[in-house]
């Protein structure tokens, strides 16, 4: 059963749950201290099998821990939204909301532009008309690029997906660091891309391919030097999967 | 006005060309009670979203019961600060001998613009802008050299990110 918790009544009601995770409930709510204003509220709530004691201590942990990320890629010149306020003892990360579609929304929106007339005409190959493919291209690019600085930045994201990337006025903003964590390792980054290639490939499975190719155009045009490396990576990645093999 | 979550009465003024910051300053230093009010050096401030982060946080902590200052408005002065040295933030935020621009934020309601003498002007993100130090604001907040100073907008995030972490980072 999911309840509003108290902190919140006075901003948002049951009804703005917009997203549910494992962890967290996210809510539409009302700005804490500017009027006429909105804001998103990411709640940690208590986790009724766990010792109290250590529940509180999580909560609070990954609190903290997602708004320094956030933080951290504010500094780093990363799109992402603001942070508005942190109320870790009780699990609440108040944020700026992002104004638009999820890029996995927009290119259903694209793809239903530009395909629908080829679908209708009998067109079982669905190819990319020359004509409209532009402002995916561009879009997926920069998209990338914001993964290339994100990586640069040092913080893994952790769940990389289309639906975790909006675009605000055409540009992509990166959102729920909930999984995100500091690393500079190449193996951690090519994980992240792994991840990445197989959700375009499960949402967006037709032209998964070539949308993965801009994103890595992208990509690769702000890494830098350790490019080399993630790239080497991300072969052994997708020859045996996320996870490392525990044998020896 | 009022935060939804809370009853205080919150009210803000700003003052230009203050003529007696020495004399606040110093009934302020002998804890007289009519000056219950944060008197904020108005040159650390970006913008009133800047200021309100501060305050709300200030709030939040006194319903908590988890102030780490005297009262109220010195938790204001401490919750701009980017670090947890109280002393460090009244300076850096608090108004000198010489300070002219002050913004005066009275938390619970009461009179307090006749302890000022200066100019009122209204509280708006204009009037905040013209004065702002901003190369101030990025030391106090040691914002590195990734944030440009002529972004306003990355500096202001920076900072209430900075002012929102403090204590737990």
């Amino acid at each position: 059963m999911i309840t509003l918790p108290e902190q919140l009544e006075k901003l948002s009601k049951q009804e703005n749950l917009i997203a549910q995770g494992a962890e967290s409930l996210v809510y539409s709510a009302q700005h804490p201290y500017l009027p006429q204003q909105e804001c998103i509220v990411k709640y940690r709530p208590k986790k009724p099998y766990r010792l109290p004691e250590l529940d509180a201590q999580l909560s609070k942990h990954r609190t903290l821990a997602e708004a320094r990320v956030l933080q951290k890629l504010a500094l780093g010149d990363v799109e992402v939204p603001h942070l508005v306020f942190i109320d870790a003892k009780n699990g609440l990360i108040y944020m700026e909301k992002i104004e638009g579609l999820s890029v996995k929304q927009w290119i259903w929106n694209e793809e239903g532009d530009t395909e629908g007339g080829a679908q209708e005409a009998g067109d079982k190959s669905r190819s990319l008309p020359d004509g409209d493919v532009s402002s995916l291209k561009d879009t997926l690019v920069l998209v990338g690029q914001e993964i290339g600085k994100l990586h640069k930045s040092d913080i893994v994201h952790g769940d990389l997906t289309t639906s975790n990337v909006m675009l605000r006025d055409g540009k992509p903003v990166i959102i729920d660091f909930g999984l995100a964590s500091v690393s500079t390792l190449a193996e951690d980054k090519a994980v992240d891309l792994y991840v990445m290639e197989r959700a375009v490939l499960s949402t967006h499975p037709v032209h998964s391919q070539q949308y993965c190719d801009w994103l890595f155009e992208g990509y690769l045009a702000v890494v830098g030097k350790s490019q080399k490396e993630v790239m080497r990576k991300l072969e052994d990645v997708r020859q045996r999967g996320r996870k490392r093999s525990m044998l020896g | 006005m009022k935060f939804p979550q809370f009853d205080q009465e919150i009210a803000i003024s700003y003052f230009s060309d203050v003529k007696n910051a020495g004399q606040i300053r110093n009934e302020l230093l002998s804890g007289n009670p009519d000056y219950q009010v944060a008197f904020i050096n108005a040159n650390t401030l970006l913008s009133s979203k800047h200021l309100l982060a501060a305050v709300y946080r200030a709030v939040s902590d006194q319903e908590a019961g988890s102030m780490k200052t005297k009262n109220v408005h010195s938790e204001v002065l401490f919750c701009l600060g980017g670090n947890n040295n109280i002393m460090d933030s009244l300076r850096r935020f608090g108004i000198q001998d010489d300070t002219t621009n002050i913004v005066a934020v009275k938390i619970g309601g009461g009179e307090y613009t006749k302890l000022v003498e200066g100019t009122e002007e209204p509280f708006t993100d204009e009037q905040i802008a013209k004065n702002t130090d901003i190369k101030l604001v990025k030391k106090v907040y040691k914002l590195p050299g990734t944030v440009s100073l002529d972004d306003r907008a990355q500096v202001e995030t920076a900072a209430i990110g900075a002012l929102l972490l403090r204590g737990f980072s």
